[in-house]
């Protein structure tokens, strides 16, 4: 049975088309990918996705459920994480309030302890800040903090947007080996991308959107070796160069 | 004298400071101001009257009455002037609590008449004097259930769970909904609690002032706000910081210049504040 299954789903904001019939599909324990340019809706699709976005139609199951239109909330209790574009850390809470934020809905406390022990674990240089406000990290420490908060609800599914951007080249390797490790923990990652290269490396399968639209599907490896990707995407011209 | 005047300004600034947190836990929240807030005061101070007239002579009790009373109206507030209003621009909304500021007020000497009634006083003998300055067992209480309730307050924002989540709605509201923070209940209960603090407030203030009027809430709410702009809006110790000052200020102004300039020394620190330093006297970066 699909972990996250989407059919048709329409965005609008306003007049605007932002998605027009996306469908997806993703299994327990994947690593998927979805590449496009800049206003593709990449943004759009993981907010409906999360219930950020109010999508005109379409339909969303998770785990056998429905959870098109809800409140955000349904979506993290129901064991969905978003990391957000631009990581919204919350700037003036602690790292340690922030993950303490990312844990919102779980009420154990000693659950709440071992999640906070197993990410400092995970990301030992944000133990080592614990104290220190979020929005003064530096742009990678904060992606970090990101990834880690959005563990905190200890989510069958993470969603990644846009990850790399705006992060030294690398600390955007570390971050990805951090989101692969985390695959390999047993988490479903729908890791969203501009930086096609790397997206196609480190995920197994992969979707293509433009203005709204799904134009390609398949195996990362397949994709990699599409000429029209190729050229749209990974920067190589159409002749294999 | 001086001593004297010092002393009435930290009772006074007392009241000054819980009406400015109001400001500011609104403020901090939904970047806006609660014109209404000096009218949630008096209806607090009108629920404690009644209270020691016709229920009970016990002054806790009459506090309690004024806190639940403030809880409702901000409650009501929100929901009409904020809720209702989400997603129109946001000078509606200021509109909409200054609406209800006149509202208020007019149902109050609709209901009450606008004689002012009297408060009976409690603990208002001279506790102790102190180089010919007096200090009443009031004042005294005034100044400790002030800090009783910041240290309440700073309890709950930074040791509790639904604290965090305060702070986080004020910070980035969409996503801490992405955390599944329910932000219309966290938005609704932090505005609520404002009005609570308002009207206990107000029960506080009759007390000391040993009168409750239909109109007390104008310049209450005026002089919180003051302080509240005073100290930095955009915190908690911006706001005690300011209500102490602006206590201290305005009883010292009486000894040095004629009593009748005291209101004019707030409205100069509000209108000098809000033109050269709206961030007031601890600035931006003080935090809720
Ligand atoms: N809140 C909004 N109101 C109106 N239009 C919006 C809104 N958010 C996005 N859009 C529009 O929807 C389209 C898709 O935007 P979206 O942010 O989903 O793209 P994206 O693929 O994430 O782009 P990027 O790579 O730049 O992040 C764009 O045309 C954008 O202008
Ligand atoms: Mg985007």
């Amino acid at each position: 049975m699909a972990l996250l299954d989407v059919k048709d789903l329409v965005v609008h904001y306003g007049k605007i088309n932002a998605l027009k019939g996306v469908s997806l599909h993703l299994d327990k324990g994947d690593f998927v990918t979805l590449i496009g340019a800049n206003g593709a809706g990449k943004t759009s699709l993981l907010g409906a996705l999360s219930g950020l976005v109010q999508a005109t139609s379409g339909t969303v199951t998770f785990k056998g459920g429905d959870l098109l239109n809800e409140a955000p909330e349904a979506y993290v209790k129901g064991g969905i994480a978003h990391v957000p574009e631009g990581r919204k850390i919350f700037g003036e809470l602690s790292v340690e309030e922030n993950l303490y934020a990312g844990a919102y809905i779980i009420k154990d406390k000693a659950q709440v302890k071992s999640l906070l022990e197993r990410n400092y674990q995970l990301f030992p240089r944000l133990a080592e800040r614990r104290k220190q406000e979020g929005g003064t990290l530096s742009g990678g420490e904060q992606q970090m903090l990101a990834i880690a908060r959005g563990l905190m609800s200890d989510p069958e599914i993470l969603y990644l947007d846009e990850p790399s951007l705006g992060i030294a080249p690398l600390l955007v390797d570390k971050i990805f080996e951090f989101i692969m490790q985390i695959n390999a923990m047993g988490k479903t990652i729908l890791l969203v991308e501009q930086n096609a290269n790397l997206a196609l490396q480190v995920a197994q399968y992969g979707y293509v959107l433009e203005t709204g639209k799904i134009t390609h599907e398949g195996n990362c490896a397949r994709l990699r070796e599409d000429d029209a990707i190729r050229c749209a995407y990974l920067g190589v011209n159409g002749n294999g160069n | 004298m001086f001593l004297q005047q010092l002393i009435n300004g930290l009772a006074q600034g007392s009241l000054f400071a819980l009406i400015a947190i109001s400001f500011s836990l609104v403020w901090g929240l939904l970047r806006m101001v609660n014109f209404a807030m000096g009218e949630v005061y008096m209806l607090g101070a009108y629920a404690g009257w009644l209270v020691v007239m016709y229920a009970t002579p016990n002054l806790g009790v009459a506090l309690v009455a004024g806190f639940v009373i403030g809880w409702i109206v901000g409650w009501f507030i929100e929901k009409v002037a904020f809720k209702a209003m989400r997603g129109v621009p946001h000078i509606a909304s200021l509109v909409c609590t200054i609406g209800f500021s006149f509202f208020l007020k007019e149902l109050a000497s609709a209901l009450f008449r606008a004689e002012t009634k009297s408060m009976p006083s409690y603990y208002s003998d001279t506790a102790f004097t102190f180089a010919e300055a007096n200090i009443s067992y009031l004042q005294i209480i005034m100044v400790v259930i002030a800090v009783v309730m910041m240290v309440l307050l700073q309890i709950l924002f930074y040791r509790t769970k639904i604290g965090l989540a305060v702070r986080a709605v004020a910070l980035d509201y969409r996503t801490a909904s992405l955390m599944g923070m329910k932000v219309d209940r966290v938005t609704s209960l932090a505005f609520s609690l404002s009005g609570a603090l308002a009207g206990f407030v107000g029960v506080l203030a009759a007390t000391y002032y040993n009168a409750v009027n239909a109109s007390m809430g104008f310049v209450a709410g005026l002089k919180g706000f003051t302080a509240a702009v005073f100290g930095g809006i955009t915190s908690i110790p911006g706001a005690i910081l300011g209500g102490y000052l602006l206590g201290a200020i305005e009883n010292l102004s009486v000894k040095y210049m004629s009593s009748g300039y005291r209101d004019l020394v707030s409205y100069f620190i509000l209108i000098t504040f809000l033109l050269f330093r709206p961030n007031g006297i601890l600035g931006k970066k003080a935090k809720l």
